[in-house]
């Protein structure tokens, strides 16, 4: 939780003392009596760790400043995007574990054959690729090119069919626009929405999938390496018990701690990737913000990311203690 | 008497011929190398044969072109030609790489060495301030830093110095916490050397190999970084020759004109894969020495 | 006369190694692992195998179970598992001998013990390979308890007489279960396990070195093999440790139907349980005996050098005596016979042509230029 802490210190350090808060309160025509009074309000002159501790309170009171690109307040504002960022994230990972794990393992197991050499391909053109270049190519191909082919084709833009929202709105239970319109039975937007998940999350989600594929690949010929392999096929057990039950197990304790890497890959693409696809999540009103100098938005942001980043860090130290019976907490 | 006496050399030779053979046995490695090399080579050399005056030389009439043997990959929404400019462009993204990389190695290998040697609450302190650092997606903390620093090429280039030191800090750390416990340290220290000189002679050189090969690793992952960042508006203005900054343009035009997009995406694609094929060469050679 | 090694013995053999040579495939060259091993373990008998490290006892076992690595390749020679040549059975058929007759414990038993898995499913899988005996298991089981619900009926009315229910191939998966863990509950405590049922839910760092060693020795047990091996289980304990393992072993000897083959670098080991004993070095075997006959009239220089080296409480020495030299380099063997570079009695023959194995009598071969024709 120090850490947490920490980062509140880099953002004030970044939105107060780098930046002039001034700026944010006043236009050309405050007089300077006006200006007076607000640094009088919002103790502009005051030493740097009384300003810190009120900047502390305020985050924790929920008063992450008012954003000027959104003339409203941060955290709302934030929170309101949030969701869509998750589902966007969370899709990601979903690729990410699905091409990754599987292509990895059968690449150890087929070690320098011909898939081998194809998935470490693959993985090493994940690693390389821009992500917002990814993204519009896959929007050039898969929408463009296919509408103009006669293909079935995949929407390259925001979250939904506006026209088609509005005539079956999604009841708001989690926020997951997917979950919630399956809990709720609308499926007729399941549809639209999944089919414009998939672009953005595959091109978020590739990136890492390389990563993945790695790491699983060397855990797993690592692992297949060692002594309890030997005495488990000595025991006359199938190969494929030796490898799922045997090998797999512990292959998977290395990927894992990866894995909470890949996440911080993936928070950092989001923005990139929200932009390319009009995704309206928390990245994209960040990177907006950016052109309109709205400095707390871009904090709020950071702060948020790096609270989910340190969620997904402890869910990752769970996972591992689940994996490896010697580590106790 | 031995069937065929070996000679002296044979110990040496098969360590040889087994460094060689896997960096030969791994010729996608090695293409990779040779590709770096190449791009390297044309960072250097592009902007001496093809004029720089060709990134602000606007020629309307020709814009917007499709690839022909004029213009090779066609010409972009300024007329400039894509081909040439792609070229000049490699030289700002390849030398800020490795200059990003550059600083934060040396950075992160001082901290990291002088922090674990010296241990207590220093080292605490430094690692908890890595920990901070470390627990921000990179991108979004260098985007937080650059919008803080302002518009420009160099506070982008700070910004993504500032976000990836710690890393190194912490590898380097790791290897130094482990190296000091080691006998020939202990003899230094009683021989009155001081500490600062062990550092820097004998333990840095001792523990630098796995950070080296990080940092390899991270040249690909850098531009990406860099290009990705000027993409969403920082650094570069708008002639400026750089990759990211082609793509923005290129962006409006996509579906008219979709080689914008595309050539300056893939040169990014090859100059990071041929980073990262490096990278990955030499961790190959360097591990088995590691592992020793 | 002077030729292959005989069997005089009656009792039937086992398991017979003939002319077994392999080599190891390395960037530095062919490793020249085994020369032409030969020997045979006797059904009920236990074998022990002795030599330094590196001569190739491991590697024999290894082969012997069909586990050896990738760079490795049998270059000639047989291995006659009753009428079986292991060496060219597909690797199936492998597969079920090594879940049925032949059981290898190892020698470290942190590194092969699985550290994700409990004890219990690392036991239970070994049981559950065997789906019929299960079924046998768990109907003898029924039957028995069967009988005695027999018997309580009985006690209370006078009732029908019920048929034990016979042994069905359908019996469930957790009934499988069940059996299977009872089967481990009962191997452990053969091992001397105490608590059984306890350790089955433990992994193996929870224990100590000993009862992970009782433990692989269980998994071995639990197959109910014709062949056992045991790859220096010894050696990464303990002495006190060791003494307790050995001690085992000799008990579940007397117990065990088949036969073992253990492999050491201990002479004590093989004085304490073996029957007969081949020495190898440097990937032959070059002495064959008796235990008895090896420790009173070794023959070998090498064998030789072995006892003296051993020292012993009962005799005054001032210094421990070596077998002077080094291993040899197996890439570029000596030639002839690999032992003459250090061997006090070596004479010409001795580099230019490597010795057979000869019968000098009461079961005991040599491999030695000084024995049978030719002697210097």
């Amino acid at each position: 939780m120090f850490v947490l802490l920490g980062v509140t210190i880099i953002s004030f350090f970044l939105s107060q003392v780098l930046l002039d808060p001034l700026v944010l309160y006043m236009t050309e025509r405050t007089t300077p009596d006006q200006i007076a009074a607000i640094v009088a309000h919002y103790h502009l002159n005051d030493p740097w760790p009384i300003r810190y501790a009120i900047y502390v309170g305020n985050l924790l009171q929920g008063d992450w400043g008012y954003s000027r690109s959104l003339s409203q307040p941060v955290l709302p504002g934030l929170a309101a995007r949030f969701p869509a960022t998750m589902e966007l994230t969370v899709a990601a990972i979903i690729w990410t574990l699905v091409g990754g794990i599987p292509f990895g393992i059968i690449s150890a197991l087929r070690n320098n054959k011909l898939p081998d050499h194809v998935t470490r391909l693959v993985a090493l053109t994940g690693v390389s690729t821009p992500v917002f270049w990814l993204g519009l190519v896959l929007q050039l191909v898969f929408f463009y090119y296919f509408h103009l082919l006669g293909l079935p084709y995949l929407p390259s833009n925001g979250r939904y069919e506006a026209t088609l929202a509005l005539e079956y709105p999604v009841v708001q239970v989690t926020g997951l626009m997917v979950l919630d319109s399956i809990i709720t039975g609308n499926f007729i937007m399941t549809q639209d929405l999944i089919a414009h998940l998939i672009l953005p999350s595959f091109a978020l989600g590739f990136i890492s999938m390389g990563v993945i594929m790695r790491i699983m690949r060397s855990s797993m010929l690592e692992v297949l390496r060692q002594d309890y392999i030997i005495l488990a096929r000595s025991k006359g057990l199938p190969e494929r018990v030796v490898i799922y039950r045997h090998a797999l197990k512990n292959a998977m304790i290395p990927t894992v701690t990866v894995a909470g890497l890949a996440v911080a890959a993936l928070l950092g693409g989001a923005p990139l990737t929200e932009t390319v696809f009009a995704w309206p999540g928390m990245g994209r009103l960040a990177v907006n913000a950016i052109g309109r100098n709205d400095a707390p938005l871009i904090m709020g942001f950071t702060l948020i990311a790096a609270l989910v980043l340190v969620s997904a860090n402890l869910i990752v130290d769970i996972l591992y203690a689940y994996l490896d019976p010697r580590i106790k907490y | 008497m031995t069937s065929e006496r070996p000679s002296s050399w044979s110990p040496a030779i098969a360590e040889l011929k087994f460094a060689g053979h896997l960096l030969v046995q791994n010729k996608v490695v090695l293409a990779g190398t040779l590709i770096a090399a190449a791009v390297i080579i044309t960072a250097i050399v592009g902007p001496v044969i093809i004029s720089p005056d060709v990134a602000t030389s606007i020629n309307l009439p020709i814009r917007l072109m499709p690839p022909s043997s004029q213009h090779w990959l066609g010409t972009d929404d300024y007329g400039r030609d894509l081909f040439e400019v792609i070229i000049l462009s490699t030289r700002l993204d390849v030398s800020a790489s490795l200059t990003i990389v550059g600083v934060d190695l040396v950075i992160g290998v001082l901290v990291g060495a002088f922090s674990g040697f010296i241990g207590g609450k220093i080292d605490e302190g430094m690692m908890r301030v890595t920990d901070i650092f470390l627990s921000i997606p990179g991108l979004v903390l260098a985007l937080a830093v650059a919008a803080a620093l302002g518009r420009g090429l160099n506070n982008l280039i700070l910004a993504i110095i500032i976000v990836g030191w710690p890393g190194y800090a912490r590898i380097l750390r790791g290897q130094v916490l482990a190296e000091k416990e080691r006998l020939y340290v202990d003899a230094l220290r009683a021989l009155g050397i001081g500490r600062l000189r062990v550092i820097i002679r004998h333990i840095i050189p001792n523990t630098i190999y796995p950070v080296l090969v990080q940092a390899t690793l991270d040249l690909g992952g850098v531009i990406l970084t860099f290009a990705g960042l000027s993409f969403l508006g920082f650094g570069a203005t708008a002639l400026t020759p750089e990759l990211g900054r082609l793509i923005t343009a290129g962006q409006s035009y996509i579906f008219q004109a979709p080689w914008l997009v595309a050539f300056p995406g893939i040169a990014i694609l090859i100059i990071s894969l041929a980073f990262n094929l490096m990278g990955d060469g030499i961790r190959d050679v360097l591990d088995p020495r590691l592992r020793r | 006369m002077a030729g292959a090694a005989e069997v005089t013995d009656t009792r039937e053999a086992l398991l017979q190694v003939k002319d077994l040579r392999l080599n190891f495939h390395t960037y530095a060259g062919e490793v020249k692992a085994l020369d032409g091993v030969t020997f045979v373990v006797k059904k009920g008998e236990a074998f022990g195998l002795v030599g330094e490290s590196g001569c190739g006892k491991s590697v024999t076992a290894l082969t012997i179970v069909g586990l050896l690595p990738e760079n490795a390749s049998v270059v000639d020679g047989e291995i006659m598992l009753g009428a079986d040549n292991l060496l060219k059975t597909p690797p199936e058929e492998m597969r079920k001998i090594r879940a049925n007759r032949i059981a290898m414990v190892f020698q470290d038993p942190t590194t092969f013990l699985n550290p994700v898995l409990t004890i219990g499913e690392q036991l239970e899988e070994v049981f559950l390979l065997n789906p019929d005996r299960l079924a046998r298991v768990a109907a003898e089981r029924k039957a028995s308890e069967e009988a005695l619900m027999e018997i309580k009926a009985e006690d209370e009315k006078t009732g029908t007489e019920r048929e034990p229910t016979e042994s069905t191939r359908k019996i469930s998966k957790s009934a499988k279960k069940k059996v299977a863990k009872a089967l481990s509950i009962d191997v452990l405590t053969e091992v001397r396990l105490p608590d059984s049922e306890r350790t089955l839910k433990q992994y193996p760092h929870e224990l100590s070195g000993g009862m992970r060693q009782r433990c692989m020795i269980a998994m071995a047990l639990a197959r109910n093999p014709d062949l056992f091996i045991a790859d220096e289980i010894t050696t990464a304990l303990d002495v006190t440790i060791q003494a307790q393992i050995l001690e085992l072993l000799r008990e579940l000897k007397k117990k065990l139907l088949g036969s073992t083959l253990l492999i050491t670098h201990d002479l004590g080991v093989v004085a304490e349980l073996c029957d007969r004993v081949a020495v190898m070095y440097a990937g032959n075997i070059v002495e064959l005996a008796t235990v008895k006959e090896l420790f009173a009239n070794p023959l070998h220089p090498y064998t030789q050098g072995l006892m003296r080296a051993i020292p012993m409480i009962d005799r005054r020495m001032e210094r421990l005596e070596t077998i002077p030299g080094s291993v040899p380099d197996l890439i570029y063997p000596p030639t002839g016979c690999r032992f003459h570079p250090r061997c006090p009695f070596a004479f010409e023959r001795c580099k230019l042509e490597k010795p057979e194995l000869i019968h000098v009598g009461k079961g005991h071969t040599v491999a030695c230029h000084l024995f049978g024709e030719g002697k210097a």
